[in-house]
């Protein structure tokens, strides 16, 4: 590389004319360009700032999404009492049949169907012991679990033999038979009145 | 006389632009001011009129600012920023003087006489005579540089005023090398020749 030689005549002349002349740019020319500089690099001067305070960032960029955050909260607690309403919903519109379409169960029986809710399906038909059966119901909340225990639970023998009676008198012959067996098999222990046996 | 250092002003230079592509107004302040008069003499040297020379260094600049995403630090700051100046200025010659355009692809001693360095040998006694410089001889050295050919003209300038080498001046004038020199020693030859008059009456 060949630098400039500081000692050629000319050079020196030319430097010297031109300190002694002393050109400048008129002034507005430095003020139009560095303008022009601040507002190309405007959009830098942003990113710069935020770079230097990411706490800032931070705060801000939360405070940018607290809106769609919220949002989203409400629409997932919505969804949340939805499903929960309509597995209530659900459960009680089974929970009135339960009394009457299936008989008492002995008490072992429940424990033994809660236990093993995967073989339980195959013991009995869905359409009369799905609220003990499905494992969804097994998650279902609190109230209709209460149900359901309600439901499970061993009734008291005089009401159920009371109602086999009922069934008698009414001439439901075949249906009072039915729920007798069951009674027998649930309270093998208890007396049968003679009005709940004709 | 100023001489520069010239590698610590380069990596200075390649800094600030590089700062002020991530958005540094004060590191391009910076830089403007550190080489404003240089680029204003070299384009006021070349198209003559102060008016058109604060013209042309505004878009110079306004060319600095748009290009500067693209400009890489590899590349030396001052060759990039007097390359954008000639291109200003071939530019303006284009649209009111084309035949100085004609004039810039010369051959180096075309227009000079090809035993000037001979018979103008170099003055020994130059230096009180530029310490002793006054206003009108600085004014008329100056408009002898603005009457050297374009050609030589543009080489002498980047050379002493812009301290670039000749392998930078060839990079940025798209000549040889050994063709910048030529100009360059034409050109000085010339401006003792037509400062021979001012010695005399000193």
């Amino acid at each position: 590389m060949t630098t400039p030689d500081p000692m050629t005549d000319e050079a020196k002349r030319l430097r010297a004319a031109q300190e002694l002349l002393d050109e400048r740019p008129r002034p507005d020319v430095r003020a139009r360009v560095l303008r022009a500089a601040a507002e190309s690099a405007h959009g830098h001067r942003v990113d710069k700032t935020t770079r230097r305070a990411p706490s800032e960032r931070a705060a801000r960029r939360w405070f940018e999404w607290r809106p769609m955050a919220a949002a989203g909260a409400t629409a997932v607690a919505i969804l949340a009492v939805g499903i929960a309403l309509r597995v209530e919903r659900e459960t009680s519109n089974e929970a009135p049949a339960a009394p009457s379409m299936s008989t008492p169960q002995p008490p072992a029986a429940a424990p033994a169907t809660a236990a093993s809710p995967a073989a339980a399906p195959a013991a009995a038909p869905p359409a009369t012991e799905p609220a003990v059966q499905s494992p969804a119901r097994m998650q279902a909340p609190a109230a209709p679990r209460a149900a359901l225990r309600r439901q499970a639970a061993p009734v008291n023998p005089d009401d159920w033999l009371r109602r086999i009676v009922e069934l008698r008198r009414a001439g439901k012959a075949t249906q009072a038979d039915e729920e007798l067996a069951r009674f027998r098999a649930a309270f093998p222990n208890v007396n049968v009145p003679a009005d709940a046996l004709k | 006389m100023q001489v520069r250092d010239d590698s610590c002003q380069s990596e200075a230079d390649e800094s600030l632009m590089s700062r002020f592509a991530g958005g540094d107004v004060l590191a391009f302040e910076q830089i403007y001011d550190r080489h404003e008069r240089a680029i204003y003499r070299f384009l006021l040297r070349s198209v003559h009129i102060p008016a058109v020379a604060d013209e042309l260094l505004q878009e110079v600049w306004m060319s600095v600012i748009r290009y500067a995403p693209n400009y890489k630090p590899q590349a030396l700051f001052t060759t990039w920023l007097y390359r954008i100046a000639r291109s200003r200025l071939i530019d303006h010659w284009r649209a009111r003087e084309p035949e100085v355009l004609e004039r810039l692809h010369e051959p180096a001693g075309s227009d000079c006489d090809a035993t000037l360095m001979d018979v103008v040998p170099a003055d020994a006694s130059a230096q009180p005579e530029v310490q002793a410089m006054d206003r009108a001889q600085a004014r008329a050295f100056v408009a002898a540089v603005e009457d050297l050919p374009a050609a030589q003209r543009e080489a002498f300038l980047l050379h002493v005023d812009a301290s670039l080498t000749y392998e930078q001046i060839a990079s940025i004038t798209g000549s040889g090398a050994e063709t910048v020199k030529s100009r360059i020693r034409y050109a000085t030859a010339k401006l003792r020749t037509m400062m021979q008059p001012w010695r005399d009456s000193a």
